[in-house]
């Protein structure tokens, strides 16, 4: 039974039905379903299983993700991913999931409200996150579709190459996002970035 | 710093990993059976070698993996890394 | 006059653009393009500091970041920067100079007037004289301090912003002088992504001081085209103003950008440093060599300067450091300053070669202009107390030569490479004889080029300089098939020169001749170190003080190498270096911190209950990064108030906890329950779904590592809670032993920490709050008893609710999702209004479990604790294996006297003991004092009306109520105390099975 008390997101969103999607060059892109999928990839059958539950086959390159529909797939592991979506409930797809696994060793494990999806996007994208970021994100070697997850300035962080804008997203921990967007906003002040003021509050 | 090859990720900066130690100590089948001395040996007893050293690290803010790595201990090059089982 | 060393015409100085500052407040006029030190100079300022031990009036010495003398503060206030290089720091519009070292002033230093009781400190006079009696020590630190002050510290908070970035490239090239741009042209040319970085504002290095031409071209304008046409080519970034200071492991290379040019007032957003974390793929080293000064008498003296340092300000800076010069050299490269003085007007009066040999091409049109050459000559003395006034000649057999008036003494004794940074990462380096310096050897994706090579001549150092730039481009695999171009210059050929360390015979005993002038360390210092036995270079340095400034004896090292040498009588090589550290030149804190400060120091985590604690005026504590509600105070409230009324709350009504942060792992998979009888102590096979255990997880020493409860979900899954600061070492010790040991186990472990929030509720009411706020799960204590949980809605909300306690009272856990956990949080405290619910913070949550024995994990537990240790033995399973089973019967874990949980009351019931203090039998006179244990926390219990402890104490199990005493934390008092057992209420547990 979906539960009619709206959602409230890491950065302080709260969730409505004609909330707006998120526009500007540094956003949160909050309620999105994220689920921890874990299942052997020699399993041929259970990637088969997924694959038609989301639509999109399963990444098996390490640090790549596949997209389609809805449904973003995110490698983390040679065991395991996170499966990003857009419009589902997530209880609806933990459960498909589970039925379509049900014959095999997997897991799947709602942790929507356990984490949130910072976007950044625009010219100074790379400028910022080089401000915090180790890796090399130049788009000959971190090209759209690439994802690692690393450390952001002190903070875990899970970054995804969206396209060539470029557009990054950044996926944190909820209880460090609050010091994440803080970072981010400081490191993008130079470069005119921060988040657009809320009205909500 | 050291840059370690994670096998899945690739070469990442220390500060992404945890170290475990040396490798190739596997726990005991029967720790009952063991004399304490020989207890004693596996808990505390490490070989520490100068030169080629094969230890345990863990990709904690990327991937979790487990993973071994050879370095020298005495340039800190790194010779090689190798899964626990699966390669990417 | 203004600018009365400036000259008429040349120079790369901007005259159209003139601008002031203020050396101790004295107006200096500059151009654009001026150092601070090129703006003292034209103006005659010629006296910038005083040194270090003897406040010997110093000047400038070198143009470039090797000089051991010019260190100033700049700017004022809150911006003051200390113990900057005037050499490098751009002169500006405003900016503040101050001199650094002399008291009470420049002109007059009274710590100079020591040198006419005590000539010279000798080397070792800290460790000699200062060591007795110890109790003078802040008084000597105190003189000392002042003595040897180099600049100071703002007082007040640094308003400037540093930003840190990561960069990568496929080449980093080191030094934009002619090696550097050639090999940085190279390597682009190759389609390489390349960051060239120079520490001058200008890029061209020693090309901006040169009267040769490249491809055709002026030196100068060569440099800037090409520099221009780097800077505009995708792939390629060009960094003036930036220092590469250090090169660590992997090739790290940290490089220093000053931002603060030209408004020292500018409020913009990052106004003080940028620190640039670079990680290339391979590096070209082209950052030259520096000069060596050579030994005489007062060689110290203002107007003694770096021979190429003179050629510099003149050419570059169109300034003439002097009216009248002598030359001091073992080189061809002196000649060069003698034809550029000449050039500018400045009359050379002689040039003292040590060599006997001056007829290379050099020597020879300096001799055809009419400067008289001494040959198989050397300086002895330096006369003239704030500024050289004459120089002293003789033959080197000591015969003197005629002392001929200068006020510009200029010395070459070589070059030595600047291989600081290759040195710093271990790189090999090698004695080059022909330089009579060391030289870096290539390797490990380094390629040195030019001046660092030992390379001098210009179109020598082009072609090596290309040749790198291939090299490392093609080491990455960038090539574009075809030889780059090697710009043109004139090829020259130099005479070899001839080591000169010390000046032979009784010369040497003129005194002083300083080889470190920032550390005033001396000749003598250096013969006394050896004779009292520190022969090896690290020994010397550290009784000298030698190179230990903050210009890391970059002039000192070089010459101390060779002087060692010929004292011992040892070959140059084998006395080696002192270790290279970085940083190659100081940078600021402001610029290491970035911005890792204030807010953003550190991440700070927080729960979804985070305002509305901030709302209620919870005070807050650090748990790890976690910021939780310490405590909530009501008006006029003290700490100790509010912890005893949310203690009655939760024992009398009901209390609310925001416990989120717990570490909360699914286990998922056939074999998780095996998984689970392997790390904790106790059995988990047979737990049924739908009810709680509490576990002990020990590491293979036996010791506890963490507790807490798990719950079956259901056949397959299980819900670990680990320890708040536990979590993320937990995970990774369990998925250590899946993958690395139990591979077999078909297991999976899934970090759901942050998706669940947890509310506790705790009290005898808390049920009735709960049925408040509205669930559809029944809490009839028959229906849902005590270690169960339940599934179903809390004020609408889908929940996990658990019953369990933590503080002895009738509880319930409410895990729900973390994005509806506010709404969760605020429907209870509104239920539960009527009812008396008192939120409550960490501080009650530990006196409510200390009164019910309930250990923490890290409080009671220090890595040497058993279970049994805590009174938990009945935890331990006798019917099978577990991690750290084998351990617990090791002699040592079984012995009797190890340290026990035990309660402690104190004879005086309002005495709280302090956490930490010592636990002895009899605080009498026997010293020193076997000591049973220590205080592991203490707390008043408001429901007991009285202090309570837990403590570990030797043997206490088997001796419960016996006498003991605590020390005080200052060891003054003893405080007399009996042993309990360690539970204080409740002892049945009546109160959490309601």
């Amino acid at each position: 039974m979906p539960s009619p008390i709206p959602r409230r997101s890491p950065l302080g969103e709260i969730q409505s039905a004609e909330s707006p999607p998120p526009d500007g060059q540094l956003v949160e892109r909050p309620f999105l379903t994220h689920l921890n999928l874990r299942l052997h990839p020699d399993d041929a059958e259970a990637l088969a299983a997924v694959h038609q539950v989301i639509g999109v086959q399963l990444p098996l390159t390490p640090n790549t993700i596949t997209a389609g529909g809805d449904v973003t797939a995110i490698w983390l592991g040679p065991d395991e991913w996170l499966l990003l979506a857009e419009h589902h409930q997530s209880d609806a797809l933990v459960a498909d999931l589970q039925d379509a696994l049900a014959s095999h060793f997997a897991s799947v494990v709602d942790i929507s409200a356990g984490q949130t999806v910072i976007r950044l996007r625009g010219p100074s994208t790379l400028d910022v996150l080089a401000r915090g970021c180790a890796l090399d994100l130049h788009p000959t070697v971190f090209p759209p579709g690439a994802c690692a997850q690393t450390l952001l300035a002190r903070a875990q962080a899970l970054l995804v190459a969206v396209d060539d804008t470029p557009t990054f997203d950044i996926v944190v921990r909820r209880s460090f996002a609050p010091y994440v967007a803080a970072w981010l906003e400081d490191s993008g002040r130079q470069f005119g970035l921060h988040f657009p003021t809320s009205d909500t509050a | 710093m050291l840059l370690i090859p994670c096998p899945w990720c690739g070469p990442r900066e220390d500060d992404e990993f945890t170290f475990g130690g040396e490798a190739d100590f596997p726990r005991p089948a029967e720790p009952e059976a063991l004399t304490d001395e020989q207890w004693a040996d596996y808990l505390f007893m490490r070989d520490n070698r100068r030169g080629r050293h094969r230890e345990q690290w863990c990709h904690t803010a990327g991937c979790r993996r487990w993973f071994i790595v050879e370095r020298d201990t005495v340039t800190n090059e790194i010779l090689g890394a190798g899964t626990y089982g699966g390669s990417p | 006059m203004s600018q009365p060393f400036r000259l008429d015409h040349g120079g790369r100085v901007d005259r159209d653009t003139p601008l002031q500052f203020t050396f101790d407040g004295r107006p200096i006029d500059a151009f654009r393009g001026d150092t601070v030190a090129s703006a003292l100079l034209a103006n005659g300022v010629t006296l910038v500091g005083r040194s270090f031990k003897y406040h010997r009036p110093r000047g400038i010495v070198s143009a470039g970041a090797e000089d051991p003398n010019a260190f100033v503060q700049l700017g004022h206030g809150a911006r003051t920067l200390p113990n900057r290089l005037g050499t490098v720091t751009a002169a500006t519009l405003g900016l503040k100079v101050r001199h650094v070292n002399a008291w009470p002033n420049l002109e007059y230093d009274l710590m100079s007037a020591f040198g006419l009781v005590a000539p010279f400190i000798p080397a070792g006079f800290y460790y000699k004289t200062l060591m007795w009696p110890r109790r003078f020590w802040p008084l000597y630190e105190h003189v000392l301090r002042h003595a040897a002050g180099l600049g100071h510290a703002p007082t007040a908070a640094d308003p400037d912003r540093y930003d840190h970035v990561h960069a990568h490239c496929d080449v980093l090239v080191v030094g934009a002088g002619p090696a550097g741009l050639a090999a940085a042209h190279a390597a682009v040319q190759s389609g390489a992504r390349v960051l060239l970085v120079d520490e001058q504002s200008e890029a061209g290095g020693s090309l901006l001081s040169t009267d040769e031409r490249v491809d055709g071209l002026p030196a100068p304008q060569w440099a800037a085209t090409a520099t221009a046409e780097l800077a505009a080519t995708p792939g390629v970034t060009v960094l003036p103003n930036t220092t590469a200071f250090g090169l660590y492991e992997s090739n790290l290379v940290l490089l220093a950008e000053r931002l603060r040019t030209d408004q020292p007032d500018d409020a913009g957003s990052e106004s003080g440093a940028r620190v640039w974390r670079v990680l290339p793929r391979q590096i070209v080293l082209a950052t030259g060599a520096h000069e060596r000064p050579l030994l005489f008498a007062n060689n110290d003296r203002p107007g003694v300067m770096l021979a190429g340092a003179i050629s510099t300000y003149v050419r570059r800076y169109a300034v003439a450091p002097g009216s009248r010069a002598v030359l001091f050299t073992n080189n061809d490269s002196a000649y060069r300053t003698a034809l550029d003085l000449t050039d500018a007007g400045v009359p050379v009066a002689a040039i003292a070669d040590v060599r006997t040999d001056t007829d290379g091409d050099l020597p020879s049109e300096a001799r055809a202009q009419g400067i008289p050459i001494h040959a198989g000559a050397a300086v002895r003395r330096a006369h003239g107390r704030g500024r050289v006034a004459a120089a002293e000649l003789c033959s080197l057999d000591g015969a003197p030569l005629g002392t001929v008036e200068c006020d510009l003494l200029g010395v070459s004794g070589g070059f030595a490479p600047a291989l600081h940074l290759h040195a710093q990462a271990s790189g090999p380096t090698e004695w080059d004889p022909t330089l009579a310096a060391f030289a870096p050897r290539p390797g490990s994706g380094i390629h040195p080029a030019g001046a660092v090579a030992g390379e001098l001549d210009l179109a020598a150092t082009l072609r090596q300089g290309t040749q790198a730039g291939s090299a490392a481009a093609a080491a990455v695999g960038c090539s574009n098939g075809s030889e780059p171009e090697v710009p043109r210059a004139t090829e020259s050929t130099q005479a070899p020169i001839q080591p000169y360390w010390l000046p032979p015979g009784d010369l040497a005993g003129a005194k002083p001749q300083f080889v470190d002038l920032h550390e005033d360390v001396t000749l003598d210092d250096l013969r006394l170190s050896l004779r009292e036995g520190y022969e090896s270079i690290e020994h010397v340095k550290r009784y000298t003080t030698l190179g230990m400034g903050p210009d890391q004896g970059k002039l000192a090292n070089p010459l101390a190498t060779g002087v060692i040498a010929q004292l011992l009588g040892r070959d140059p090589a084998s006395v080696g270096t002192p270790r290279h550290r970085p940083a190659y030149s100081p940078v600021s804190l402001g610029a290491i911190a970035g911005r890792h400060i204030g807010p953003l120091a550190d991440p700070v985590r927080v729960t979804p209950m985070q305002d509305w604690h901030e709302a209620a005026g919870a005070r807050f504590e650090n748990v790890g990064q976690w910021r939780r509600a310490w405590y909530y105070p009501q008006p006029g409230e003290s700490m100790h108030e509010a912890v005893a009324r949310e203690c009655l709350a939760v024992r009398h009504r009901v209390g609310i906890l925001d416990y989120s942060t717990l570490g909360k792992i699914e286990i998922t998979g056939p074999d998780a329950g095996e998984f689970l009888d392997r790390v904790y102590t106790n059995a988990w096979k047979r737990l049924r779904p739908g009810r709680c255990r509490y576990g002990l997880m020990l590491g293979e020493d036996g010791m506890i590592f963490d507790d807490g409860v798990t719950a079956r979900l259901d056949d397959q899954r299980y819900l670990m809670f680990t320890s708040t600061s536990n979590a993320a070492p937990v995970l990774a010790w369990l998925e250590q032993w899946l993958q690395t040991e139990w591979p077999d186990l078909r297991v999976y472990l899934t970090s759901v920490s942050e998706h669940w929030s947890n509310i506790a509720l705790a009290g005898p009411r808390s049920r009735d709050v709960l049925a408040a706020a509205g669930t559809d799960i029944p809490l009839a204590g028959r229906d849902f008893p005590f270690m169960t949980f339940r599934e179903g809605h809390v004020a609408g909300v889908p929940t996990r609710v658990f019953r369990i306690s933590f503080s002895g009272e009738l509880s319930y856990e409410i895990n729900v999702a973390a994005d509806r956990a506010r709404h969760v949080w605020e429907s209870l405290v509104d239920a539960g209004r009527p009812l008396g619910i008192t939120p409550y913070g960490t501080e009650t949550m530990h006196v409510l479990r200390a009164e019910k024995g309930f250990i923490i994990v890290g409080q009671e537990t220090d890595g040497s604790v058993t279970p049994s240790d805590v009174g938990l033995g009945r935890l331990l399973s006798r019917r099978k294996d577990f991690l750290g089973k084998r351990s617990l019967s090791r002699p040592d874990s079984v012995r009797p006297d190890r340290k026990q949980l035990v309660g402690l009351l104190t004879d005086d019931p309002a005495q709280v003991l302090p956490e930490g203090g010592h636990v002895v039998d009899d605080p009498g006179p026997q010293r020193p004092l076997p000591m049973r244990g220590h205080v592991t926390s203490s707390y008043v219990s408001p429901v007991l009306g009285r202090s309570i402890a837990l403590a570990m104490v030797s043997g206490g199990r088997a001796a419960l109520g016996e006498r003991l005493y605590v020390a005080t934390l200052h060891n003054d008092r003893w405080l007399p105390a009996r042993s309990c057992h360690p539970v204080f209420y409740d002892p049945a547990g009546a109160r959490q099975h309601a």
